[in-house]
């Protein structure tokens, strides 16, 4: 029973779980902004920490060209998903033309894809000493670069492509879906009032998906600030790499978080994008649905572009790609199926698992507490735990290494200065250097994962299946156990799987917090990836792409169900 | 007078099934046709082709003279001139209300377009909500801007999809009125789809009533009620039930309730033996008479009550003002009225 003032038990353990999984977006702003003196009379910093200094001499020389490179890189990588997604997206939403029916699921391929494989493999194709160029040079008997021009691969423009080719799902999907939602009597109307069907594309289908088109590119923005294995392996240099090499190469966190929350601050306005037109886009999806019918049926030359189109795009962004990988995976059988593979396999799945158990109780626990909120401000107080625990989802990767390892390196020299006044005892750094510094990390990303998978599971049971329950005389306890539980079966293992997907693959985090030695699926692919030798790990990486694969079953199933 | 719409022998099929058999009809300047019938038998469809979204099989399409669908041609529907009202309005959300109204005028300068809106939003009594959007209208009021966008580009031929099935009863007869008085003061010739037979009656100068992909009767709406020429077009615009009959004379019949007269000449020889149609309204209660039915069910719907009479083996539907009680027995008879006489 609720008594006064005095909050219940699982409100506090849910606040707690709520602060714990916001102390890295904390720590950042704290680290970043807390150890200079800023002084109003001078109207400058007086003092400056070492980290400052850094962050300064980085400012003065390179980090504008970073900023620049990010903010070029996700313009391109925008402008391309548009390109191949939103022709795509039409096609599938408006258009009977032959493949469609496969065509449709086999468009989401490319999200299985990391993106750094298929830079590697296009790198292995395009690059000087790649078949593509050889094999022109061959022909024409060119003999140095001067002879002939090539666009260079591992360029910002290559970046942003191979990229684009592995994001442009997130816009096919979504426009997709919001196009299919339009019902097809506007565009009727629109024919009828003088609109041939390119006008009524312009004019009506494209106004009303515009919403649609930001909250894509919004996600894909995010995705591609995310992104650090591409741009690495590129050497391109953006914010990600500037985290990455500032807390390896200068050792100071005060730079790394500096950096980081400028990064933060884009990434919140792509956040702030995604919501704006979301809201927006509210307006329009109230139209009635249509007949089971198509708007074009597509025949002859077009028909074969549609499908051709798709084929396309799907053959770089997937087939091709993964042809590649098994080619080497075949031949390289003998070195790649080795016990390195199983052993990190293991470490992966070992920590993957973790994780998914953690997010799956930790997202339990704030969502059945949101729930039993019965006052306005209750539910809005209860709501609180589940935004914070949902926060880290935004942070890139390296990002959030730098904000996992503020807190828990502090806590470490606490916990040593303790244990060595009372035992005498220095541990080191337990927490900081250890596997708990990934498995803190991977919970603090993906929590916000098994939150959104579970609380609609939740929202499917009726809140009069609560207050039965309750004139039944179950008291909270029995209420989750008996009757919740069952009932959310099926959303905790969707959370659990897709969790221990994205563990799967995270890839940045576990290059900056992973302990000397240690190895994890997608380091050991990466590092044959730097080292142009994914040849031997080729096993490991069609793995990756093969877990990936599942969350896209799972999704397709669900859609199927619906 | 030359024909503002003529339909020729239009078929139309879809995965495989017939939807429209041999369609003819053909429609009148100034005049509003309504093809009524049940959900499945093609009137939407037929409505759709007209209007050039919907392939057709073969047959022709001509409006004002020109050949639009058949032998080969097919004119689009942007290319048709002809305004169409959707079951849900299809308001375009991203557009204000002028926007939508201006929507399908072209070539005019700005000022003179702006004039044309208000003209059309005061037409349908939308006076200044022209900066609304649609999602912050009523149902009614988007109905109107529907109507005011078909009417903006002075199209040659109005179609409307179930255009009432979305307004609340208690104003949906009101609006309908003033959307009529509306198109006739503008001299639009309509064509209209409804599944409602009361809708028909209310808002057509003729209906055509369809059955599986044919025109089963097109006459005026008094025509069709009187004067069915089949059992299906004798329902459909009304219940009523069949009692087996003989003609006595070229007035009269003889039934199991007595011998009928009849208002108007009966065109079948003496001694025919048939099936009498008769409607709810056409019997007559007697509390004072020799009891012949009793009183099965009963409602009251505010002009008096509906019953349910057991006469014999039959379950007869009897409308009266009077409120009799249950297994109450009392005389069933027929009043003299234009009698229907279906041959088995």
């Amino acid at each position: 029973m609720h008594k006064g003032w005095l909050p219940r038990p699982w409100t506090v353990l849910a606040w707690f779980a709520g602060i714990t999984l916001l102390l890295p977006v904390l720590a950042l702003f704290f680290e970043a902004f807390s150890f200079d003196t800023w002084s109003f009379e001078t109207w400058s910093f007086e003092e400056l920490s070492p980290g400052t200094e850094v962050f300064s001499h980085l400012w003065d020389t390179v980090l504008i060209d970073y900023i620049s490179n990010t903010v070029l890189l996700v313009f391109w990588v925008a402008l391309l998903s548009v390109i191949f997604g939103l022709p795509v997206a039409w096609l599938m939403a408006m258009c009977q033309f032959p493949g469609r029916k496969w065509l449709q699921w086999a468009m989401m391929l490319p999200l299985a894809m990391p993106s750094y494989l298929i830079a590697y493999v296009y790198t292995d194709l395009f690059d000087y000493a790649g078949l593509i160029q050889t094999s022109l040079r061959g022909w024409f008997g060119w003999q140095s670069p001067a002879d002939y021009a090539f666009f260079e691969i591992r360029s910002l423009g290559g970046a942003a492509t191979m990229l684009a080719l592995v994001l442009f799902p997130y816009l096919y999907l979504i426009v997709r879906t919001s196009l299919a939602e339009q019902s097809y009597q506007l565009i009727h109307a629109s024919r009828v009032m003088g609109c041939k069907p390119w006008e009524s594309f312009f004019k009506v289908s494209l106004p009303m998906v515009r919403g649609a088109i930001v909250v894509a590119l919004a996600l894909i923005g995010m995705e591609t600030l995310a992104d650090f294995a591409t741009v690495h392996y590129f050497a391109v240099n953006t914010l990600t790499t500037a985290v990455y090499d500032t807390w390896l190469g200068y050792n100071s966190l005060t730079a790394a978080a500096k950096i980081s929350v400028m990064m933060l601050v884009l990434v919140f306005l792509f956040i702030g994008l995604e919501r704006y037109s979301r809201a927006q886009q509210a307006v329009y999806e109230r139209q009635s649905k249509q007949d089971n019918d198509f708007l074009y049926r597509l025949t002859g030359i077009k028909a074969v572009m549609a499908t051709l189109w798709c084929l396309t795009i799907l053959f770089f962004a997937f087939v091709l790609p993964m042809l590649v990988l098994t080619g080497y995976a075949i031949d390289n059988v003998d070195v790649a199926w080795n016990s390195d593979f199983f052993r990190f396999a293991g470490v992966s799945f070992s920590i993957a698992a973790t994780v998914a158990v953690i997010t799956v109780i930790i997202s339990l626990l704030i969502l059945s507490n949101q729930r039993d909120s019965n006052t306005h401000e209750q539910k809005w107080f209860n709501r609180l735990p589940s935004i914070f625990a949902s926060t880290g989802y935004a942070l890139p990767g390296t990002v959030l290494a730098i904000g996992v390892l503020i807190p828990l390196t502090s806590l470490d020299f606490a916990l040593n200065e303790v244990l060595d006044k009372w035992m005498q005892w220095q541990p080191g750094l337990i927490l900081s250097g250890s596997v708990f510094a990934i498995i803190f990390a991977y919970v603090v990303r993906f929590n916000a994962v098994a939150v959104g998978a579970i609380e609609s599971s939740y929202s499917k049971i009726s809140p009069s299946i609560d207050m039965v329950s309750k004139t039944l005389g179950l008291g909270r306890f029995k209420l989750m156990w008996l009757v919740h539980l069952p009932l959310l079966k099926r959303g905790c293992l969707t959370a659990a799987l897709l969790v221990f997907i994205e563990s799967m693959k995270e890839l940045p985090a576990a290059l900056l917090l992973r302990p000397f030695d240690f190895e994890t699926l997608a380091t050991y692919v990466y590092q044959y990836v730097s080292d142009e030798q994914l040849e031997n790990a080729s096993i490991a990486a069609l793995t990756i792409v093969l877990v990936g694969l599942l969350p896209l079953i799972v999704i397709n199933r669900m859609t199927v169900k619906h | 007078m030359e024909n503002k719409l003529q339909l020729t022998d239009l078929s139309c099929s879809y995965q495989g099934k017939i939807i429209l058999d041999g369609l003819s009809l053909s429609l009148k300047n100034n005049e509003i046709l309504c093809l009524l019938g049940p959900s499945g038998c093609g009137k939407t469809t037929a409505l759709k082709a007209m209007a050039g979204l919907m392939p057709t099989h073969s047959g022709e399409i001509a409006i004002d003279g020109q050949q639009v669908n058949g032998n080969n041609i097919f004119v689009p529907p942007e290319k048709r001139n002809i305004g169409m009202i959707f079951q849900d309005y299809a308001l375009f959300p991203h557009l204000s209300v002028a926007g939508n109204v201006g929507f399908g005028i072209r070539k005019m300068a700005k000022a003179q377009l702006g004039e044309r809106v208000k003209e059309l939003l005061a037409l349908v009594k939308l006076d200044g909500l022209g900066e609304r959007y649609p999602h912050q209208l009523s149902g009614g009021q988007q109905q109107r801007v529907a109507i005011a966008r078909a009417l903006a580009y002075s199209p040659q031929l109005l179609l409307l999809d179930e255009p009432f099935s979305n307004i609340d009863t208690q104003v949906r007869y009101e609006l309908i009125d003033e959307i009529r008085d509306i198109l006739k003061s503008q001299q639009m010739s309509a064509v209209f789809v409804t599944h409602s037979k009361e809708e028909g009656f209310a808002f057509a100068d003729k209906m055509a009533v369809m059955d599986q992909g044919k025109i089963a009767q097109l006459d005026t709406p008094e025509v069709l009620f009187n004067h069915p020429n089949s059992p299906f077009v004798a329902e459909f615009l009304g219940k009523g039930v069949y009692i087996p009959a003989k003609v006595l004379s070229s007035t009269e019949v003889d039934c199991a309730l007595g011998v009928i007269a009849s208002t108007s000449e009966i065109n079948f020889p003496f001694g025919t033996e048939g099936e009498l149609f008769v409607r709810p309204q056409y019997f007559q209660l007697n509390q004072t008479g020799e009891p012949n039915a009793q009183v099965k069910h009963k409602t009251f719907i505010g002009s008096g009550f509906t019953y349910q009479m057991a006469f014999e083996q039959l379950s007869i539907d009897v409308f009266s003002p009077q409120n009799l009680p249950l297994a109450a027995k009392v005389e069933l008879s027929v009043v003299p009225h234009h009698l229907h006489l279906f041959l088995p």
